[in-house]
């Protein structure tokens, strides 16, 4: 019993930080926040000051006797200029009933109205045409009004009401409802957002790494529960591949010790060997440590840490040239700007060397720049070769895929080069691609993005 | 027997007839006495041990000057046991090993051997590398163990992983000849170096990469550091050779 009341807890601990349960919770926080403010407006905001008070009450308020309701926004003041007249029937209507029940002459009364007020004209009139013969037309206004009496003195008292008091919080909040439920929605929504994403976004990072091959350490296992189980289960697989990358590292590690070991006697028996015999052996020797080379080289470009520092490509390309330049093969720099990137040097000297190396093998010649292009910097290799067709294309990075299915001697490799050069370019967020040049040839294309502090050196 | 090329008069005069005794420890018992013999032809004098106990047995009995070193063994492996044998000191290690790739060579270089081969080795190529140890040796005998990293002007230069950084820590990578003629002058700051003795010091081995013409080199290493540098950095001493000058330190 106890247990399942506890698996079922369990159960709802889980739940209750899962995406669903976050959503939930914002729904009903904006519903409840929402809510809240419009019954505090509903039970806050006072109604507006002015009852309707009618022209008894205005005779009332112009002899300075009381009000039945307390009006305490009227204010009253003398002066010498006569206000100007009103042409407003309503105006006139009030000013003439006023004057009547004041018992002075219809000049001595003006009144003035608000717009409100002077939209109700007709419905004065019908009222002072109905009741007015038995004496009991009373028409009320509703807003502010003002009115001026002439005195015995013939100077003018004007009494105005206003119908509002000066606005209170409640009513600025009343009359902005939609703005400030935003802004008070707008923080909430940011904020579990907020808390959804970071570990969604950081979930991401760290799939995305862990897909470059650049951390191995594993993901971290937080935020709601469904990105948790995707960050465990994402480390599990990371950790079978580390195994198994662990397992094949030492299998071709043992498989290059037991082929370089014979090879190397080999060598020393040929040295007492007649010197035609030892220089063809000798070159044998060398082709067969070039495809161990290149296949450790693919495993060890995909198990070794990579070693991001900042570097000039531009120099570091032209190293490998004049590598190239120096062991009197057809190279030549065309165009080199000078571009800070982070990278792992010993990878890029791999890829522009296997690179390099392809466009002399099978282009004679390779003519390399350099060049930035917004945010990546571009290595474009070209040759002057025969080019490669469409499938061929299509098919050059894939492992131990070779072009020349004759496996001529001078041609000879493993068919790893572009697979390596494809993995290197990987492993630093680039791209790479194979064009066909419309003056025969091929053109090798790397593109590798440029850190935004570098560029903002430049 | 095609090594007569590589019976070359590299350091002129005090060639005395020393030759060291070698000790060879390797796994792998035929490898093991290719190399023996071929060094016996060569005039050394030869002892053999198949694993680190019976290099240790070895050591103790007689007197080493230089160890080849295979690093895959069984038990324990060629790093750790030349790890412990630079502590001792005094001896030249070079490492052979079958995992050629650069980091092995930058870890094997990194643990304190004098210096790395991948397998597999030719007799030649071991031969040579031998005779430049010798000749390290006898230049620096007494002299201070091989420094970490070589600073000028804000520049650091790793002899190890073979990097060169500015001072703002950016790696400037440079070509196999240069760097070594780089190496070569930043060892020697401050003195006049002649074409020969360039090309031979900064020759790592007998590889054809460094042929080209040292003034090409030197022209191309000048432009490259100029690129983040300004001043007078190498200066051609006229019918002499090449000068280092700004002043070096170790760190």
């Amino acid at each position: 019993m106890m247990g399942r009341i506890g698996g079922w807890f369990e159960r709802f601990a889980l739940w209750m930080n899962s995406i669903q349960a976050y959503i939930l919770a914002l729904v009903l926080g904006a519903i409840v926040v929402l809510t809240a403010l419009s019954l505090s407006i509903m039970f806050y905001v006072t109604p507006e000051v002015g009852a309707p008070i009618s022209v008894y009450e205005m005779s009332r308020m112009v002899r300075g006797q009381p009000l039945a309701q307390d009006t305490p926004s009227i204010r009253s003041r003398i002066q010498a200029v006569e206000p100007r007249r009103s042409d407003d029937d309503a105006e006139k209507l009030i000013a003439a009933a006023l004057a009547h029940r004041l018992g002075v002459s219809g000049g001595d009364v003006r009144v003035y109205l608000n717009d409100g007020d002077r939209g109700r004209h007709d419905l004065m009139a019908r009222e002072m045409a109905l009741y007015g013969g038995e004496g009991a037309a009373d028409p009320i206004v509703l807003g502010s009004f003002t009115i001026a009496v002439r005195t015995s003195s013939g100077q003018w008292r004007m009494i105005t009401r206003e119908a509002r008091n000066p606005d209170t919080l409640w009513q600025h909040i009343g009359r902005n409802s939609v703005p400030i439920g935003l802004l008070l929605i707008l923080p909430l929504s940011l904020w579990v957002s907020a808390l959804l994403t970071r570990p969604i976004r950081a979930f991401a990072a760290s799939a995305e790494r862990l897909g470059a091959g650049i951390e191995e350490s594993p993901v971290p296992v937080e935020g709601p529960t469904e990105i948790r189980m995707a960050a465990r289960s994402l480390n599990e697989m990371q950790s079978r591949i580390s195994r198994y990358i662990r397992e094949r590292t030492s299998v071709v590690g043992a498989i290059a010790h037991d082929l370089r070991t014979p090879l190397a006697r080999l060598h020393f028996h040929l040295a007492s060997a007649p010197e035609h015999v030892r220089k063809a052996a000798e070159e044998e020797i060398r082709q067969m440590e070039q495809l161990i080379g290149t296949t450790l080289d693919f495993v060890d470009n995909e198990s070794r840490p990579r070693v991001m520092e900042p570097l000039e490509l531009g120099l570091l390309v032209e190293g490998v040239v004049d590598d190239f330049a120096d062991m009197q093969h057809d190279v030549a720099i065309k165009h080199a700007e000078p571009i800070t990137i982070d990278g792992d040097m010993i990878l890029l000297k791999r890829l522009f060397t296997n690179l390099i190396d392809n466009a002399v093998k099978y282009g004679d010649a390779a003519s390399v720049s350099v060049r930035r292009e917004g945010e990546a910097a571009i290595v474009e290799i070209a040759d002057k070769g025969a080019g490669m067709t469409d499938e061929h294309i299509a098919r050059a990075f894939e492992p131990f895929f070779r072009g020349e299915p004759s496996r001529n001697r001078k041609t000879g490799g493993a068919g790893l080069g572009l697979s390596i050069v494809q993995s290197a370019t990987e492993a630093h967020g680039g791209t790479v691609e194979l064009k066909r040049l419309a003056t025969g040839g091929m053109c090798a294309r790397i593109a590798l993005p440029i850190p935004a502090q570098s560029r903002e050196r430049a | 027997m095609q090594l007569d090329a590589m019976d070359e008069p590299l350091s002129t005069g005090g060639q005395e007839l020393f030759q060291p005794n070698i000790l060879i420890v390797d796994d792998d018992p035929s490898l093991r006495s290719l190399v023996r013999n071929f060094l016996v032809d060569q005039g050394y004098a030869v002892l053999e041990a198949e694993d680190a106990p019976s290099m240790r047995r070895v050591l103790a009995q007689s007197e080493v000057h230089i160890i080849i070193l295979d690093v895959m063994m069984p038990g324990e492996d060629g790093l750790s046991v030349a790890r412990s044998l630079v502590q001792k000191g005094d001896l030249g290690i070079i490492m052979v090993s079958a995992l050629g790739s650069e980091t092995d060579r930058i870890i094997g270089l990194e643990v304190g051997a004098d210096d790395y081969l991948p397998k597999p080795v030719s007799p030649r190529e071991l031969l040579a590398r031998i005779r430049a140890l010798q000749r390290r040796r006898r230049a620096s005998a007494g002299a201070q163990s091989a420094a970490v990293h070589y600073c000028f002007e804000g520049w650091r230069l790793d002899p190890v992983r073979r990097v060169l950084r500015d001072p703002g820590g950016v790696i400037i990578s440079l070509s196999e000849g240069e760097f070594g003629l780089l190496l070569a002058l930043v060892e020697r700051p401050q003195r006049v170096l002649s074409r020969d003795q360039l090309l031979e010091l900064s020759r790592g081995d007998d590889s054809d990469a460094f042929d080209r013409a040292v003034d090409t080199q030197v022209s191309r290493l000048r432009r490259k550091l100029a690129t983040r540098m300004h001043g007078e950095i190498i200066r051609t001493v006229r019918s002499e050779g090449y000068m280092f000058l700004p002043s070096v330190s170790r760190g």
